[in-house]
C-alpha cells in the first residue's frame, strides 16, 4: 500500500511538472508586449540617469554605519563596565562584612 | 603550517641585490632560495616560537601569522612570475624584490628585536 | 585625565552635528557627484585608524621592553578602537566604490592590505582573548608588527597601479572641500581621543577588579 500511495504521488508530481513546463513560454509573453527579436546591439558611452545607480542609499547607509558602529562599541564599554563595577561593589561588601 | 626552516635563519637574512645581466635558471632558484630561507622563516619562526607556550596555540598560529605573510608571498609570486614568463619582465621582477626588500629590512628587524623580551620572562 | 572628558566630549558632540551641514555645503565632485560625499566620513576614519594603530604598536613596544601594565592597557584599548574605525573604513568604501567604480569590491594592492592591517587587529585582540596567560606580550608583537605593515599600506597607491585615489587627492583638495574635509579630520580624531579614554579606563577598572580579588584572596 505504501508503494502504491509513493507510486501515486510521483505520477501527480511529473504530471504537474510538465505541464507547469508546457504552460511556462506561453506565460513569459504575454499578448501584445513582446518586442521583436533585436537585429543588432547599439552601444552607448554614458548610460541614462533613469538607469543608473542612485548615489542616496548609498551615501546613507555609509553615514547611518558610522553611527552604529560608535554607538554600539559605547554600548559595548558601558555594559563591560556595568559589570566591572558591580563585581567591585560585591568584593567591596564581602571585604567590609565578615573579617 | 608546520614548514619550519632549521633555527639560525635569522642571523643570514640579507636583502637580496637586484638582479643584473641574463635571468637564468639558477638565478631564479637562487633567488627563490633566498626569499624562502630570508622572510618567511623569520617571521614562522617568531610566531611559532611564541605561542609555543600559548593555549589554543594550533588555532592562533595561522591568524596570526597570514595577515603578515600574505604581502610576502604575493610579491613573491608576482617576482616569479614577472621572471618565467615567455620574455623575462626584469623592471617589474625589481618592483617585486624591491618591495620584499623592504619587507625585509623592516620585519627582520623587529622579529630579532622583539625574539628577547618575548621569549625571556 | 577624567576631567578633559567632559570638555572633549561636548566639543566632539557639537562637531559631529555640524558635520552634516558642513558636507552638505561643500561642491560636488564633478565625475562622482553626491556619492562623493562618504569621502568626508571614510578618509577621517583610516586617519583615525592610523592614530590608533600607532598608539597601539608604541604602547605594545613600550608594554614588550619595559614591562608597563599601564602601556599595555592602552594597547587593548587602541587595538580595540584601531578594528572599529578600520571596519568603518571598510564599510563606507565599498559602499562608495560600488557607485564609483562599479564594483563592491577589487583586490587590488590598496584594498587588499588595508582588509590585512585590519586582519591584524583582529588576530591581536583574539590572541588577547584566547591565547591563555602571557597573551599580552605576544599580542605586543602582534600589534607592533602591525605598526610597521601600516606605512607599506599608506605608499601602496603610490608603487602601484591601484583603483584606489592616489594620497594627492587630499593636499590638493579645492577650498569648498578643504574645511568640511579637515573639520571632520579633527572631529574623528577627538572622537578617537574620547573612545580612547573611554575604554583605557575600563581596562584600569578591570585591572582594579584584578588586584581587589588577589587581595581578598590573601
Amino acid at each position: 500500500m505504501m508503494t502504491k500511495q509513493s507510486f501515486a504521488v510521483v505520477g501527480i508530481v511529473l504530471l504537474s511538472a510538465q505541464l507547469f513546463a508546457l504552460q511556462a513560454p506561453s506565460g513569459q509573453t504575454p499578448a501584445g508586449q513582446a518586442p521583436p527579436g533585436q537585429g543588432e546591439f547599439l552601444p552607448v558611452d554614458q548610460l541614462p540617469p533613469s538607469e543608473q545607480l542612485p548615489a542616496a542609499p548609498l551615501l546613507i547607509t555609509a553615514y547611518a554605519f558610522v553611527w552604529i558602529a560608535v554607538f554600539f562599541y559605547v554600548w559595548t564599554v558601558w555594559r563591560r563596565l556595568n559589570k566591572v563595577e558591580a563585581e567591585m561593589r560585591v568584593l567591596e561588601k564581602r571585604q567590609r562584612n565578615p573579617r | 603550517m608546520t614548514t619550519m626552516t632549521p633555527t639560525g635563519t635569522a642571523a643570514q637574512a640579507a636583502p637580496p641585490a637586484a638582479p643584473r645581466g641574463k635571468v637564468t635558471q639558477a638565478r631564479v632558484l637562487h633567488s627563490e632560495w633566498i626569499k624562502l630561507r630570508t622572510l618567511r622563516s623569520t617571521f614562522y619562526t617568531l610566531f611559532a616560537a611564541m605561542l609555543v607556550r600559548a593555549r589554543s596555540r594550533d588555532v592562533l598560529l595561522p591568524i596570526l601569522l597570514y595577515p603578515i605573510i600574505i604581502p610576502v608571498i604575493i610579491a613573491g609570486v608576482r617576482g616569479t612570475a614577472a621572471l618565467l614568463g615567455a620574455e623575462p619582465d626584469e623592471p617589474t621582477a625589481i618592483m617585486w624584490i624591491g618591495i620584499l626588500a623592504a619587507f625585509d629590512a623592516v620585519f627582520v628587524t623587529l622579529a630579532l628585536w622583539t625574539f628577547e623580551p618575548l621569549m625571556t620572562e | 585625565m577624567r576631567k578633559v572628558f567632559g570638555p572633549i566630549c561636548a566639543l566632539t558632540g557639537l562637531m559631529f552635528v555640524c558635520a552634516p551641514l558642513l558636507i552638505a555645503r561643500a561642491p560636488y565632485e564633478s565625475t562622482m557627484g553626491l556619492v562623493q560625499k562618504i569621502f568626508y566620513f571614510h578618509v577621517p576614519s583610516w586617519m583615525a585608524m592610523y592614530a590608533a594603530i600607532a598608539v597601539c604598536g608604541i604602547a605594545s613596544a613600550v608594554h614588550l621592553f619595559k614591562n608597563r601594565p599601564a602601556a599595555d592597557r592602552l594597547a587593548v584599548s587602541a587595538a580595540e578602537l584601531a578594528v572599529l574605525f578600520g571596519a568603518m573604513g571598510l564599510v563606507t568604501g565599498p559602499l562608495w566604490g560600488r557607485k564609483a567604480w562599479g564594483v563592491w569590491w577589487q583586490w587590488d594592492a590598496r584594498l587588499t592590505m588595508a582588509l590585512l592591517l585590519e586582519l591584524v587587529f583582529i588576530s591581536y585582540l583574539l590572541v588577547r582573548s584566547y591565547g591563555g596567560p602571557g597573551s599580552d606580550k605576544l599580542a605586543a608583537t602582534v600589534g607592533l608588527f602591525g605598526l610597521a605593515v601600516s606605512p607599506f599600506v599608506y605608499v601602496s597607491v603610490n608603487i602601484w597601479r591601484t583603483v584606489h585615489p592616489l594620497n594627492t587627492v587630499v593636499p590638493t583638495l579645492r577650498a569648498g572641500m578643504f574645511g568640511p574635509f579637515w573639520f571632520c579630520s579633527v572631529a574623528f580624531l577627538l572622537l578617537f581621543t574620547l573612545l580612547l579614554m573611554l575604554r583605557t579606563n575600563l581596562a584600569n577598572e578591570q585591572a582594579l577588579l584584578d588586584d581587589l580579588y588577589l587581595a581578598d584572596e590573601e
